[in-house]
This record gives C-alpha cells, structure tokens and sequence, in this order.
C-alpha cells in the first residue's frame, strides 16, 4: 500500500466507536470473506440498475447527514483493505466466471471511492488493475475533489470516475466536510481531460426551498464542465433512508430539515418522499439533463419503481438484467468496452419481466 | 444490625442522597393503607437510614413511618443506620426490593429508577445485569443516553406517561420533539384526549410540519383552523380527531389532496352498495382493488353492468393516472 507509513494504525477493538469519531483515524484490515457482491437488496417492486460493489472501505471521512453509514456500520471505524492483491484475485476470478458479460464494479458501497486515497493509494492499484480486464468496468464514485494521484495513469479507459452530485445549498447543509460543487467540477474537468470517462449521479435529490433552480444551475455547471460525449452514465434518485435512520439524524444533525419531509414508507421499507414529489423533481432534472445531452447518454433511475420510470421517462426497462445489459450494450456502442457485442440472456438470467406484477 | 433511636430531626429527607422524590411516580395515597394501620399499631418498624462521611443521615426506606412520626410530633425514631462503607449497589437494591412494585408499575418508573441508580455513580455494568435486565430493557450501554434523553422530558409529560403507560418506545419518541411543543401538548390535555399513539402522531407531525414550514408553535394556534377546533364545543375526542387530520393535512399536503381528489372520483361513481373501492393511500403502489360483496344473486348482473360502463372504466383510468 502507498504511502502505508501515513496510515494511523490501530490494533484496538473498535467495536463501541461512535461513527463520528472513526471517522478521525484509518485502519487498515485484511480481506475477509467476500468482498464483492451486489449493491442494494433486491426488491421486485423498484429497478436496480446490478452494479456489482467490491467492498474495499468502510466508512468515510465526510459526514453527510443522510448517510446510512451512520446507522448500519456496527463498528464504526474507518478502515481500508490493505491486501489489495487479495481483493483483485476475488475480482479476477468472479469476473472470469462469465467471461460474456460486463461488469460494472464500484467501490463505493460503504464510503468514498476517493477521499482517502492520498493516504492509501488504494483506487490507484484499483485503476491499473482494470486497465487489463476485457470485461469490466471500475467505477470510482466520490464526493471528494481528490483526484491528482490518479491523473497519470495508463487507466486504458476502464475506468468510471463518477460524482455525487448536489446543489450548493444542500452540499452547505447537508453534505458536511465534502468538497464544494466548485471544486468537485474542477476535479471532474481534470478526470475528463486524464481521458477518465465521468459518471454523474443525481442522488440524493432533495426537496429544499429553491431545488427546481438549485438543480437546474447544477446541470448546466456540470455540462460547463465536460462534454456529455465522454459521460458513461447518468443516474437520479431521491432521499432515502429506512425509518430507523430518522432518529440517528435527527440526533446527530439536529439542525436538518431532512426528515421533516413529506415522506412515505415504501414496499422496500424504506422512506421516500410522497410519489408525486420525486416525480416532480426527477421530470424537472430530466428535462435540463436533455437540454444539454445527447440521445446516447444513459439515463437511469436508482432504486425506484416501473412506474415511476414510465412518468419520467415513457418507458421502463423489462427487467433489472435488461437495465444490466443496456449499460453493457451503451459502454460497448459508445466506448468500445467489452469485446464483443453484449448479448442480452447473459443478463437477463434470473430475472423475469417484472412489468405487470411489481406495479 | 443494631436498630438506634435517631432524632428525627438530624434525618435528611428530601435532600437524602436516595429520595425518589424526582426519580418515581408514587401511588396515591389511597391506594396505600398506612395511615390505617400507623394508626392502630404505631411505627412498627425501624426505618433505615444511611449515615455518610460527614455523619449525616440520609433517609434510604422509611418515608411514610417518618412522615407519621413528625404529624405526631415524635422527637425520635427506631433506625436502622448502615454505615458509610455500604456499597451504593447494596442499598439501591434495598430501595428496589422496598418499592418494587411501584418501580415496575410503569416503564417511566423503570427507567428514572436507573437514571437514579446512575446518578448515585453505581456501575454500569451493575446497572445493565441488576436493572436492565429485570426490567426487560437491552443490557446494551446506550439504554444509558436514552435514559437520559427521557429523564429531562418535562415532569407533568412523564407523569402523564406514567398514567397511561406508555412503553420505552413511545417515550423515546418523545425525546425528539422540541420543548415547546411538549409543553403545548400538556396544555392541551384539559381538552383533548390523548392516547400514547394519538400524542406521538400529533406530536411527530406537528414537529415536521413547523420545522419544515420554519413556523413556531404559535403560529400555528394562531391558525384560524386550530382556533375553530379549540374553540369548538365538540367533546375531547372529537376534538382530538379533528386536531389530528388537520395536522396530519399540513404535515402531508401533497398525500391528502389527491387522496381527496381520488377520494371525489370514486364517490362521483356512485357505485352500487356492496362495491368496495380502495388504493394505496400512501400513492406508492399503482393500483387499484375493487372488491364486490353480493348476498342476493339477482343483483350480481346490475354490478357487471355498473363495473364494466365506460363512466367507471375512465374514472378508474384517471384514478390509476394519479398513482
């Protein structure tokens, strides 16, 4: 691991450690168990899009008040997977099991992608390992601006560097210790021109005085930034958090409006604002994405029901391994990755056609 | 241990180190029969008093029986006087098995007993396996903070849960929500009737509504709604009700109006007696149930025909455009 010696090391039991205080350190662990697998639980009643997720950090050092990390981490201690070649050898031979399909794989799942790596070094391994696969795609999601250790890499085009993205007011309110919109876009200018492909993720969206401005300038910001030719995917969503969740943010953000929303529990147990406003706002951030993009440029919506991509869209995938596949036959079309053209029953086995049943 | 006669007057009542004065809800005295009894047989019993350091007295068990002794003028008392080296776990244990059945007749009752029990510095792995545990509360240390949490809720609200029992849950819930609005709450229970889930609803919806709308509790009584209701002659619960949906509409306003609208769309049908029409009301899931409930064959025609007009089958084309 680079620059290990930096690393604040800690052979303590840090099970009682309060998420806020593991934030202050970093430990570094070795791989046990899986570390890759599915993001999300699968619900029939909302479309996940199948990323597959490699869980190489636990927690992370920015504190946004609606992270579920604050409510599921039982240890609450930053910590990173030291035994990189351990974690890739899990990923070469996952991913050598279906030769035939793509797989998107991000390390986002329980902390930042990024925000950490000049103490670790960890994403750059990540990067140059990728670099020689045939059949994936990493993506590293992040809300830092922390991307100079990767701007020289030979990346070969295999990897996403993606971006949470939010208005100011929400970054201000809600987003503590993240970089500002300014210098994530900064950082993004400097991934796009390393010839990095970007990811841009809408999510969480949230319902706050001024959002339909607020959103609007944040798209055409983006689209200052980088060309929409070199973005592999786009994705919105909208505050959710399960219901549990209310009282740790409450408790640990008292000064947030966050949960004082008109919300409701959904299928998936977990809290959504009412249908009509995550309609309202995924339409109004569409119809600026479209001001700005191209027809090429995949669109999805994260964890959310068929009929709410029919409202926003006029269509909805068949099943979560069609939308698996239409990433697969995106990247190829647009970006030359995978080597052959992706075939869609390699992804659409174990799903059926959700549409008539899961409304 | 000796029994000592004590002056009554050297013994530290309210400012003992173990009154329960703020830490328990008592029975009302006529649910007791002491002063029957003090006065058919006198004091039979020493009380038990714990003298510290400083050789103060502090009363541990004995309240009632000294309380007697003092309306009859007595000068001394029959004691019991442990020492200053007896552990703290020993005598709460004391006052626990003393008083138990009062300590367990509520969950508020529980749970100020372990915030005394913690303020008297006993350990808190003693308070998990001796307190928690009997108590059925987690042996986990975060019961601490929220013994805590609910310890500093306003007095008369803690009486009130202890009156109506509500469980750890409900009086966590109630921690959440700001003091003022606590307070409101309180007032309004001259002429409202609350019950443990009725107050939490109102209290969790008042609480969101106001801090999203960025509007102070008195404002909203200033509503002219809110002042027709409390100014109304409906009865408690009547009131209450009425008080609830008109939160309830503030809190969710994008629900309510069109669950109304569907709500007019489906009443419009007039649909025949025995056709039930219901959805979601929380609009997440797009569909619609229609049930028929048939007790006479020979309507069973009339209801197809109803069901199958193009008046119901756009209306319910609308109401799924809605969802």
């Amino acid at each position: 691991m680079k620059s290990e010696k930096l690393l604040k090391q800690s052979s303590t039991n840090s099970r009682n450690i309060h998420f806020r205080d593991g934030k202050k350190g970093l430990q570094t662990i070795t791989k046990k168990g899986e570390a890759m697998g599915t993001c999300a639980t699968f619900n029939t009643k909302y479309i996940c899009c199948h990323v597959h997720v490699l869980r190489s950090v636990h927690n992370c050092p920015f504190e946004c008040s609606y992270c579920f990390l604050q409510n599921y981490l039982t240890d609450g201690s930053t910590k990173i997977v030291g035994d990189t070649d351990t974690l890739l050898q899990e990923v070469a031979e996952k991913i050598s099991a279906e030769p035939g399909r793509l797989f998107r794989i991000g390390t986002w799942e329980l902390g930042d992608s990024l925000a950490l790596e000049k103490e670790t070094g960890q994403a750059l391994e990540l990067i140059r390992f990728f670099a020689g696969l045939k059949n994936s795609v990493l993506e590293l999601k992040t809300k830092s601006d922390c991307v100079s250790p990767i701007l020289d890499l030979d990346h070969n085009g295999r990897t996403v560097v993606s971006w949470s993205l939010n208005t100011d007011s929400v970054i201000n309110n809600d987003e503590h210790r993240t970089a500002p919109l300014r210098n994530r876009l900064k950082a993004m200018q400097q991934a796009f021109r390393a010839g990095y492909l970007i990811g841009l993720h809408f999510d969480p969206m949230i319902h706050h005085k001024g959002w339909e401005k607020g959103y609007s300038a944040l798209v055409r910001r983006v689209f200052e930034t980088v060309s929409p030719d070199r973005v592999a995917w786009i994705s919105i969503g909208s505050l959710r958090f399960n219901p549990e969740m209310r009282k740790k943010i409450e408790n640990n953000y008292p000064d947030s409006r966050l949960t004082c929303s008109e919300m409701v529990l959904g299928d998936d147990a977990k809290v959504r604002y009412v249908k009509p406003l995550r309609v309202g706002m995924y339409r109004h951030l569409y119809g600026e994405l479209k001001k700005y993009m191209s027809g090429d440029n995949l669109v999805y919506l994260c964890m959310e029901r068929w009929d709410v991509w029919d409202k926003v869209f006029g269509h909805h995938p068949d099943s979560i391994g069609h939308l698996d596949y239409l990433f697969a036959e995106s990247l190829h079309k647009r970006f030359g990755i995978g080597e052959e053209i992706p075939e869609r029953k390699l992804y659409e086995t174990g799903f059926s056609d959700s549409n008539s049943s899961s409304l | 241990m000796a029994v000592q006669n004590i002056k009554i007057k050297d013994v530290l009542v309210d400012d003992s180190r173990f009154s329960l004065k703020d830490f328990l809800f008592e029975f009302e005295p006529e649910q007791t029969c002491h002063i029957t009894s003090f006065d058919a047989f006198g004091i039979l019993d020493p009380v038990i008093v714990y003298k510290d350091d400083k050789k103060r007295l502090h009363l541990v068990d004995g309240l009632k029986r000294l309380q007697f002794a003092i309306l009859t003028k007595e000068p001394i008392i029959r004691a019991t006087v442990l020492p200053a080296s007896t552990p703290v776990t020993d005598l709460i244990s004391l006052i626990l098995c003393n008083k138990r059945y009062e300590i367990e007749y509520s969950t508020i009752n529980k749970v100020q007993f372990i915030y005394f029990a913690i303020s008297l510095t006993a350990s808190e792995p003693w308070v998990l396996q001796s307190l928690c545990i009997p108590f059925e509360f987690k042996p986990h240390r975060d019961i601490f903070r929220e013994c805590e949490r609910i310890f500093q809720l306003p007095k008369e609200l803690k009486l009130f849960c202890h009156e109506k029992k509500f469980s750890h849950k409900q009086l966590l819930n109630l921690t959440y929500h700001p003091k003022d609005l606590l307070s409101q709450l309180m007032k309004w229970k001259s002429v409202l009737q609350f019950t443990a889930s009725t107050l939490d609803e109102i209290a969790s919806n008042l609480k969101n509504y106001l801090k999203r709308e960025n509007r102070k509790i008195g404002d909203f009584l200033a509503e002219p709604d809110v002042q027709d209701i409390l100014d109304s002659s409906l009865g408690p619960r009547e009131k209450t009700e009425k008080l609830r949906q008109l939160i309830h509409l503030r809190q969710f306003p994008v629900l309510s109006d069109k669950n109304m609208k569907i709500r007019k769309a489906v009443d419009a049908l007039k649909l025949p007696k025995g056709v039930q029409v219901s959805w979601d009301r929380t609009l997440e899931n797009k569909n619609i149930n229609v049930s028929v409930n048939i007790s006479d064959p020979s309507k069973w025609r009339g209801m197809l025909d109803t069901l199958s007009s193009d008046e119901v089958r756009k209306a319910f084309e609308a109401i799924l455009d809605e969802l």
